[in-house]
């Protein structure tokens, strides 16, 4: 078990080191000279030198890879130029009103998707179950710039965030004052995890340990719960994690719309003004949310279906050579369904 | 054998009984056209029948647990001198699982595979009773105990992957036993097994069936199996029974054309070396209402009126009953001549 | 009946490219949706097609004609979308951004088409260690959400419609890989793979002119999913302002322009945005056309 999670956090790590490696290449392959880029045209050329040396630009490749990953060990995200502070300090000014808006987007999805699943299911292909699907289907075809207005236009406010003028993140305030976003990147994600979960009800549903429930005579409530849901949440789960980067990406966007101070809004100032630093900050820091929780999603998964964590267990035995467990890999891969 | 018999004359009383009972599927296709068949208490009760023979369908019907679109169309079914075919969700609840224990043929499926055997088996205990925890877990060991399986206490803890398939079915035994049914419906419980874990199992719902005085419905294809445990058999063909009568008549003098081929057919000890029995090939399923002997196209002796009517239960024997017109003392010995092919019905 | 088609499958699964027995095993009602679907999808798609099609020949305003008179104008014969806050034709304006986002979608989705089919299939086929990196690799990808790497895209090497669709190309060929890799990995185990390897069939062939055509249709499916996906992805970056460059028309810049006055003029942010939801919709439907054939296809 142990050994599972070591090696599942050894393979975390080197995709964030992928991660930030592309980064990194990004910044590399900037045409021109990005210390130029970055002070404007009017710069004088000591200027432009002198960011050249403190940003390391005239180090050899591999020195500024090095050093670009013990800063970031350090905690050190560079400094903005376009704020004249430290990346550090306004990624965690922003980072509230993002995380919140994460969150409380996931919480629609998840009181939403959920009855709507096992409405759905109740009777597979009748037309309430068309219905929920086609309209949660086109939820998903609209983009969440989009929903907003639609939202909106339904409820005849819009509800800009710095209207009231503060800026401090209030969780007080916060829940009243975000749900307009939060449900609008809530329903153009929702049709996602609503149809995992239908899906894998209606599966579960035939199979026969709910026939044995029933045989025990277990009320229709408890062979549901205790049994047809439990049983469909990995799959769920997996969809909530899948969904998690599409959640940011739309709370980037939402913050645009409602203008709210998080990391979208200084992410997209940052891409306006060129400002590289904080814009590689903020990339890093959701990429590293994103592995963490599909991360924490594995982990969860194998708590809740002993089959998997048997599977695990056999997959990361201590004698398995690396090339063993590739290939074992692979094989239950193909079994899995798509 | 004579000792349980006795038992049973003593107590008289039915436990189950089914009466001309009737289930279609939602196209109209008769799957069960007419069955009656009763359990005393304490009795084991063999239902053998070939696959689409009905047999399944009939103690699905009794459970409650039949699927979607197929449902009872005529006939009743006494539980406990109570009629349960038109109960409601909740009066079916209180009677399943209590009064009533299932145990399925495929204890792989039957089992939920994220729950702990110990959770699965006191969900039995959780629903009809309200026994504190301590109890039921008592109950649980104890019931685990009663059904052979190896180290309770971590089998409690353990998931049904982790069991062998031999393992598992005891599991399910132990949860249709917990609550003290009053009937234990066995849904050919050693099909997935191996020979001799399959007479472990048996022998284990024989024992159970003695210590606690528990009516038994056993489905089996199988006549060894039914032979092993069975007080009295029912022989199905196509819905309907064509042979009732105590284990040792059906076994040993068998009156219906299809009971005695079903025994020349099966490969025993005796038989070595000979030629098995063959039975022609089942033609296409009637799936309409039966307006003839269901058997008669398949039967060697079918003779005219096979073709015209449908026999009904005569007796042949004490306790012991067939459907066939061979034993109709109606018929003149010149009117049995054997025809082979279908008569024009004109 | 059914039951006994079924069991033949299985043992023809075994020995023969399953593509070979489809019309013998078709099940006609899967395949009526498939139908059915297509016909959905192809009529939303075509909604916009003749839209455009008809903008070409009747052409009432010029692109950035203002009308300060008719601002805020609903639906009308004049005005078929309305006009928004400086009076423009909004119908005029959506058309002339039809063919860009088109382009722009194609674009991404031949990207990541291409790389995507070449590193899900090498990794499929191969497994073992190219799996392992390959699998890191799109992992990564598809850990940093799509606009993420558009915007860092975008702060590097400035915005532009190669850009948008380099960028967006890029995130693509994950999703891509992963499709083909799964496809390859379920049919490399199956024995028709296995004797063709054994009559020494090259790697190239059994990857092109086998594995390949099986998984056509999952691929078409994934493309016109894609081609959604970019449609929505490009609208994004541009509602940003950071797409394409600011002198093209998008829907996603319209939309931007017009959500400061959603409650004067309705139609100036409705119609760009119900232009996105019938592309998007449409594909979905074609897409889950194909995806029913591939089902259909694996019985």
């Amino acid at each position: 078990m142990t050994r599972y999670i070591v090696k599942k956090i050894i393979d975390m790590i080197i995709t964030i080191f992928i991660i930030v490696l592309i980064v990194f290449a990004m910044f590399e392959l900037i045409p021109g000279n990005p210390a130029r880029i970055m002070l404007g045209m009017n710069a004088s050329n000591a200027q432009v030198a002198a960011l050249e040396a403190e940003l390391g630009l005239d180090k050899s490749i591999f020195v500024k890879i090095y050093t670009y990953f013990s800063d970031l060990f350090n905690g050190d995200l560079g400094f903005s130029f376009r704020f004249q502070r430290p990346v550090i300090e306004l990624i965690t000014e922003a980072l509230p009103y993002t995380l919140f808006l994460a969150l409380y987007a996931f919480f629609f999805i998840i009181i939403l998707a959920i009855p709507l699943a096992i409405l759905a299911a109740r009777k597979p292909n009748s037309k309430l179950d068309n219905f929920i699907r086609i309209s949660s289907e086109t939820c998903l075809a609209i983009p969440p710039f989009f929903m907003a207005i639609i939202l909106m236009l339904i409820f005849r406010t819009s509800q800009l965030a710095l209207q009231g003028g503060s800026v401090d993140f209030d969780l007080n305030n916060a829940f009243q004052s975000y749900w307009m976003p939060a449900l609008a990147i809530a329903l153009s994600r929702l049709a996602m995890a609503m149809e995992f979960l239908r899906d894998s009800i209606i599966e579960q549903r035939e199979s026969d340990y709910v026939k044995t429930a029933i045989g025990k005579g277990a009320s229709r409530s408890r062979v549901m719960f205790f049994h047809i849901f439990r049983n469909s949440l990995v799959p769920f789960i997996t969809a909530l994690g899948l969904i998690l980067a599409e959640v940011f990406s739309g709370s980037i966007i939402i913050e645009q719309v409602f203008l709210i101070p998080g990391l979208g809004r200084s992410l997209v100032t940052a891409v306006e003004a060129r400002d590289f630093q904080l814009t590689q900050g903020i990339v890093l820091l959701i990429a590293f949310i994103v592995v963490f929780v599909n991360f924490c999603v594995d982990l969860i998964n194998q708590f809740i279906d002993p089959r998997i964590r048997e599977q695990n267990k056999k997959l990361y035995k201590s004698r398995n050579t690396f090339f063993l467990r590739m290939k074992n890999q692979a094989n239950l891969d193909s079994q899995k369904k798509r | 054998m004579t000792r349980r018999l006795g038992h049973s004359l003593v107590n008289k009383s039915d436990i189950l009984r089914v009466e001309n009972l009737k289930v279609t599927s939602a196209n109209g296709a008769e799957l069960v056209r007419d069955i009656s068949l009763n359990v005393k208490r304490g009795e084991i009760v063999g239902l053998v029948g070939e696959s689409g023979s009905g047999k399944s369908i009939t103690i699905m019907s009794i459970a409650g647990l039949l699927p979607k679109g197929i449902s009872i169309a005529s006939g009743r079914v006494f539980f406990e001198g109570r009629d349960i075919t038109k109960l409601t969700n909740n009066q079916r609840q209180t009677i399943n699982g209590s009064r009533l224990g299932v145990i399925y043929q495929d204890a792989a499926q039957a089992l939920n595979p994220l729950m702990t055997i110990g959770k699965q088996i006191g969900e039995v205990l959780q629903i009809h009773t309200k026994m504190p925890r301590k109890e039921i877990k008592y109950r649980i060991l104890a019931a685990m105990r009663a059904v052979n399986l190896p180290d309770p206490e971590k089998t409690y803890k353990s998931y049904p992957h982790e069991l062998s398939g031999g393992q598992r079915q005891r599991v399910l035994i132990a949860m249709a036993i917990i609550n003290n049914p009053e009937l234990l419906i066995a849904d050919e419980p050693t099909t997935a097994l191996d020979v001799n874990v399959k007479i472990q199992v048996l022998e284990l719902i024989k024992i159970i069936n003695e210590s606690k005085n528990l009516s038994v419905l056993y489905i089996s294809h199988d006549l060894s199996t039914i032979q092993h445990i069975c007080d009295r058999v029912y022989v199905l063909y196509a819905g309907i029974p064509v042979e009732v009568g105590r284990t040792e008549q059906i076994i040993h003098e068998p009156k219906h054309p299809y009971t005695s081929l079903l025994i020349d057919s099966a490969p025993t000890k005796e038989k070595r070396g000979k030629k098995l029995a063959v039975m022609k090939p089942r033609v296409q399923d009637q799936r309409g209402p039966a307006t003839n002997c269901q058997f008669a196209s398949r039967c060697p002796f079918a003779f005219k009126k096979c073709y015209q009517k449908i026999p009904h239960m005569i007796s042949a024997g004490k306790n012991h009953e067939v459907a066939c017109f061979l034993y109709n003392k109606n018929f003149s010995e010149s009117e049995k001549i054997r025809t082979s092919e279908q008569p024009d019905e004109k | 009946m059914k039951l006994t088609t079924g069991k033949l499958n299985n043992n023809l699964d075994q020995i023969r490219n399953p593509k070979l027995k489809r019309d013998l095993y078709t099940d006609s009602s899967v395949l009526n949706s498939a139908r059915k679907q297509f016909f959905i999808g192809v009529i939303l798609l075509g909604i916009p097609l003749i839209l455009y099609l008809i903008s070409l020949i009747y052409k009432p305003y010029g692109v950035t004609e203002m009308n300060p008179l008719d601002r805020f104008q609903g639906p009308s014969v004049k005005h078929w979308f309305g006009t928004d806050n400086y009076g423009r034709d909004v119908f005029v304006r959506a058309m002339s951004a039809f063919p860009i986002t088109i382009f722009v979608s194609l674009g991404i989705n031949f990207i990541g088409c291409f790389f995507g089919s070449i590193i899900g299939a090498l990794s499929g086929y191969f497994a073992g260690v190219l799996d392992y990196i390959f699998s890191r690799l799109t992992e990564a990808l598809l850990s940093i959400p799509m606009i993420l790497m558009g915007l860092l895209f975008v702060s590097s090497f400035g915005n532009g419609v190669i850009q948008v669709i380099v960028a967006l190309g890029i995130m693509f060929i994950p999703s891509y890989a992963r499709i083909v890799r799964s496809g390859f990995l379920e049919y490399r185990q199956r024995n028709f793979v296995k004797r063709l390897q054994l009559l020494g069939s090259s790697s190239g062939r059994i990857i092109f002119k086998h594995l390949f055509p099986l998984i056509k249709s999952r691929l078409l499916s994934a493309l016109a999913l894609g081609f959604s996906n970019a449609i929505l992805a490009e609208s994004s970056l541009s509602f940003l302002g950071l797409g394409v460059p600011t002198d093209q028309i998008t829907w996603g810049r319209m939309l931007k322009d017009a959500q400061g006055f959603v409650f004067q003029g309705v139609s100036a942010a409705i119609f760009p945005g119900i232009l996105i939801v019938v592309i998007v919709l449409g594909s979905f439907f074609v897409s889950h056309s194909f995806k029913l054939r591939d089902q259909e296809n694996k019985l």
